[in-house]
């Protein structure tokens, strides 16, 4: 990433690890490094949309969930303007609630169904203190609503089952508005809504950055959506970040055999253009891993060298700005740090 | 809570059947004393020897007297009030234990977790009959208040134990998380978030103490271990079986308490099975498509 | 709603007996709910040809799994057949094939049809395997329940489908739990071919998965169907699915069916203003990145349709005509049938007068 070096970010991953120790009988000891060692910084000046793409077991949500201070990290440290998460203080603490906020995926989910939706709003505005008096409040939540293209009609009184899904979406971004903060953190938004509405949701991402210098990072496994987002991208598989870089030049030219891969199961949706090749049919689980001990990918890349399997690939770039975590780019500069 | 009630209504045949019968049980127990007071007057129904023994049902005595001279018709009701009055407050006090354990526990989780756990573990665990049975031995004549007191400190962990699994799970739905990201603290999460999702549970659990008592109940005073001093239904088993009822040609003696608790349970379970069923598709009557 | 009867009926006539699979018509499903009747499934027409991938594509709440799931008599309470019938052309001999309507066949009748001539991988199928029972007790079971195949039989065909869908015979031995999504989901598969039916229905059986997982599954069950010479109903909103497995697609707007067509046409050709919109609306990989629209609007309520053509709230091309009449499923082109007042000359000059009916 180029512009603004001097901008500190105000989200600092550094080489981050989350590890489970997995249940075993006996007494052998066996852990998952859900996120392995993985670094990335998000920025507010300039606002920007960040796609961290990544399947199931590729510990996104885990690192989702570490960004938002909802569980602490195993290794490494994410810094809040400078600071451990899990060391800010009393009004430090509130500034980064405030400031760095969830989409989370299922939208019926996230509501509490005994209360009717709109009570998201009504608890965000009390403990934040966004409004002086009741009048207020229904003032400005009908105002969010309203800037997510809602008819507050429509919703304020509603049960979350009484919504389509997508209408569910939009009263969490409502909600977001409501705290302007200076990163949203998106797993999978849209995954769960129908297509036609998807675009509604991320042209509201789009335009939070445009209009209120809002950054995002979108999580998701569909490439096409973090294409359409535009911006930088990180690939995460196994738990470790395999490829980044600006997402154009990235998916014109991916260069981990992951990507690749993941670029050619999409279905494309012209009906001329079928796939040409036979998938993989041998898809296991993810398997569990020692951390550090050697490609997170080696067991289904078709490349795999010795090399892989005895150390893990550093970051390799292959341009400005892009960056490939695999030994088959060996002979390019590496770089000392891991990530974005 | 009561649109959960009302949709149990609606749903479940069973749980139409199990409230019909418990409202009749409760409300005859309620009304109880206009019933008896016009009969015996002002004395207590539990004192002998005020009548004459064995007589049969005549307009003075509707179910005749029994073999200590008690009118019979106040000693069931007498007894019915006090076995449903102890099952009651049994269940109170071991669900709302039940409640504070399961809860702390779930949230707290950790050493805290671990520690209250094994303790529930262990009281389930724990037959408890032949405990309740040495202790009613040793102790002299119990009042009602203490014996609820003890079936209830048998009785909460089984409460515990399905609160505290119920909100382990709840604690991770995303609506915490976002009750977390929007600066809730952890005691307004329990109370606001989590604890009206548990509406059924919490009403299931006290439905299985309150058995759980009066089974416990029961048991003891129809080996007549309990107190003799306050009539219950148990009591009156115990009674029926001592006088010899069969050889005497009055057998309905023993077969009204016992019809009597047979229905309560029934009921309850009944009442609990409907709520399941409300609550669990799956075990409503869907054949899977195979 | 007449000539939409009659412009089926036509169809009927020019195909000829062996290619028909499935003829709906007039199918309408609603179910009863304390507000009214919700009209989920509310007057299809649709004929499914033997061998062929259909597509039925539409969003949440347009009716198609109601419809799946209905097809297959499998409509439980609240849910009732209003009207219509769905009738199933078996083959008796090489040239003869007869045709009874699975929504009022006995319940016995229909069971001996499951399985062995109708198979249903339902939505979340993996789901539904019983955590507490070995694959193979499961798959077995099914199998024993739904013919008179003897144990060795059933067991052989058991490992020649599991082998079909790409799994190890090792797999029979184990639990639904110590399966990943992907290969649960191939257990269901296996167990929908092992009767060998005619006709599979599958309500997105890959929405949950990866990518990786899906592309695998898509194309074993496309090599399935075309080795087994069955016809696959492919229930999923997600286009580019579609496009990757179909034949021909049905698009589903609010309970009713509004285009069906060969499916490069679909892409190329999308007549429909919601069929347009729907194709518009998927982001695509490479090209200009500019701002894309959807569908502007709700879906509407199964309780409360709207009036005319249904979807003329949402529609950018909306005429006055759209208000306050519904537009009738013509085929406008060889195999191509829409239901939009835009096109409003059916091909072949089919005039919309009443046939014996």
């Amino acid at each position: 990433m180029t512009e603004l070096k001097e901008t500190k970010p105000v989200i600092d991953v550094r080489n981050t690890s989350k590890v489970f120790n997995i249940p075993t009988p006996g007494f052998e000891r066996e852990y998952i490094a859900a996120v392995d060692q993985v670094s990335l910084k998000l920025y507010d000046k300039p606002a920007q949309i960040v796609s961290l793409v990544g399947e199931s077991g590729s510990g996104k949500t885990t690192l989702a969930r570490m960004m938002l201070g909802l569980t602490p990290p195993t290794k490494g440290e994410i810094l809040y303007r400078g600071t451990r998460i899990q060391d800010l203080k009393k009004d430090a603490w509130w500034d980064f609630r405030r400031n760095v906020q969830p989409i989370f995926q299922d939208p019926f989910g996230i509501y509490n169904p005994f209360y009717r939706v709109d009570r998201a709003l009504d608890m965000t505005i009390k403990n934040f203190d966004l409004a002086s008096s009741k009048d207020e409040a229904v003032e400005i939540k009908s105002e969010a609503l309203r800037a997510v293209d809602l008819r507050p009609d429509d919703v304020v009184g509603r049960y979350p089952h009484q919504l389509s899904g997508g209408q569910c979406q939009r009263v969490m971004l409502a909600r977001t508005l409501l705290l302007q903060p200076k990163i949203i953190v998106a797993d999978e938004p849209v995954s769960m809504i129908d297509v036609a509405v998807r675009m509604l949701f991320l042209n509201t991402l789009l335009d939070f950055r445009d209009k209120y210098n809002i950054s995002s990072l979108m999580i998701t496994h569909d490439l096409a959506t973090a294409y359409y987002m535009g911006g930088p991208m990180i690939v995460l598989c196994f738990g470790r970040a395999v490829e980044s870089g600006d997402i154009v030049q990235l998916l014109d030219k991916p260069s981990h055999p992951y990507t690749q891969q993941l670029l050619k199961a999409i279905p494309s949706p012209d009906p001329t253009q079928r796939w040409e090749t036979r998938a993989n049919v041998k898809i296991t689980d993810r398997p569990l891993t020692r951390e550090g001990s050697k490609c997170v990918y080696v067991e289904r890349c078709p490349h795999a060298m010795d090399v892989c399997r005895q150390q893990r690939p550093p970051d390799f770039m292959i341009d400005e700005g892009h960056y490939t975590a695999c030994f088959l780019h060996r002979d390019k500069p590496e770089r000392s740090a891991v990530g974005l | 809570m009561l649109s959960f009630l009302g949709s149990c209504w609606r749903t479940s045949g069973k749980f139409k059947f199990g409230v019909i019968v418990l409202a009749f049980f409760v409300i005859l127990a309620i009304v109880a004393p206009l019933i008896y007071r016009p009969i015996i007057g002002d004395i207590s129904p539990a004192r002998p020897g005020q009548w004459a023994r064995w007589m049969p049902p005549g307009p003075d005595h509707p179910l005749g007297t029994d073999g200590h001279g008690r009118d019979l018709l106040t000693d069931y009701l007498a007894g019915l009030r006090t076995t449903l009055y102890i099952g009651f407050l049994a269940g109170i006090i071991a669900t709302t234990v039940g409640i504070l354990v399961g809860f702390f526990s779930a949230y707290q989780g950790g050493w805290v977790d671990s520690v209250l756990l094994t303790i529930t573990n262990m009281l389930i665990v724990i037959p408890t009959y032949p405990i309740l049975v040495a202790i009613a031995m040793v102790t002299p004549e119990l009042g009602v208040g203490s014996m609820s007191a003890i079936l209830a400190f048998f009785s909460w962990a089984y409460s515990a134990r399905t609160i505290r699994a119920q909100v382990m799970t709840m604690k991770e739905r995303p609506y915490v998380e976002l009750a977390k990201v929007s600066g809730q603290n952890d005691m307004a999460i329990i109370f606001t978030e989590i604890l009206p999702n548990l509406m059924p549970y919490l009403l299931m659990g006290f439905a299985f103490s309150v058995v759980g008592a009066m089974v416990a109940e029961v048991g003891i005073e129809a080996i007549g271990l309990g107190p003799s001093n306050i009539i219950t239904l148990g009591l009156m088993i115990n009674f029926a079986n001592g006088w010899g009822v069969y050889s005497l040609g009055r057998i309905e003696i023993l077969l009204i308490p016992v019809s009597a608790l047979v229905f309560i349970f029934m009921a309850i379970t009944m009442i609990n099975r409907g709520m399941e069923e409300y609550l669990n598709p799956r075990l409503q009557k869907v054949t899977t498509e195979k | 709603m007449m000539n939409a009867q009659v412009m089926t009926r036509k169809q009927r006539q020019t195909t000829d007996d062996s290619e028909r699979l499935l003829d709906i018509s007039g199918l309408k499903i609603w179910y009863r709910t304390t507000r009214g009747n919700a009209q989920a499934v509310d007057g299809v027409d649709l004929l499914i040809k033997r061998n062929e991938i259909f597509g039925l594509a539409g969003e949440s709440g347009c009716g198609k799994t109601t419809l799946a799931r209905g097809i297959l008599g499998m409509t439980k309470l609240p849910g009732f057949v209003e009207s219509g019938e769905a009738v199933y052309y078996t083959r008796v001999s090489d040239t003869s094939f007869v045709g009874s309507d699975l929504l009022t066949m006995p319940a016995r009748q229909i069971r001996q049809m499951r399985w062995q001539h109708l198979s249903y991988i339902p939505q979340g199928a993996m789901n539904v395997l019983s955590p507490v029972t070995r694959i193979e007790k499961q798959i077995l079971d099914a199998m024993f329940e739904h013919s008179d195949m003897s144990k060795e039989e059933a067991r052989a065909r058991m490992y020649e489908c599991l082998e079909m869908v790409g799994l190890e015979p090792t797999v029979a031995k184990m639990y639904p739990h110590e399966l990943s999504g992907g290969m649960k989901q191939r257990v269901t598969i296996a167990a929908a071919i092992s009767l060998k039916p005619g006709l599979i229905i599958a309500d997105e059986p890959t929405t949950a998965l990866d990518v990786n997982v899906q592309q695998v599954i898509l194309q074993e069950m496309k090599d399935i169907a075309s080795q087994m010479g069955l016809t696959l109903i492919y229930v999923t909103h997600d286009m580019a699915v579609h496009a990757e497995m179909a034949d021909r697609l049905g698009i589903m707007y609010a309970g009713l069916i509004v285009e069906v067509a060969p499916v490069i046409e679909t892409f190329k050709e999308p007549l429909h203003p919601y069929t347009r919109g729907l194709i518009s609306s998927i982001p695509v990989i490479g090209g200009d990145r500019e701002r894309m629209v959807g569908i502007p609007g709700n879906a509407p309520s199964p309780l409360d349709w709207p009036s005319g053509c249904r979807f003329h709230p949402r529609c950018p091309k909306v005429m006055d005509v759209c208000r306050g009449t519904a537009p009738p499923m013509l085929e406008v082109a060889p195999g191509h049938l829409v239901a939009c007042h835009l096109y409003p000359t059916p091909i072949s000059g089919a005039a919309p007068f009443a046939e014996e009916r």
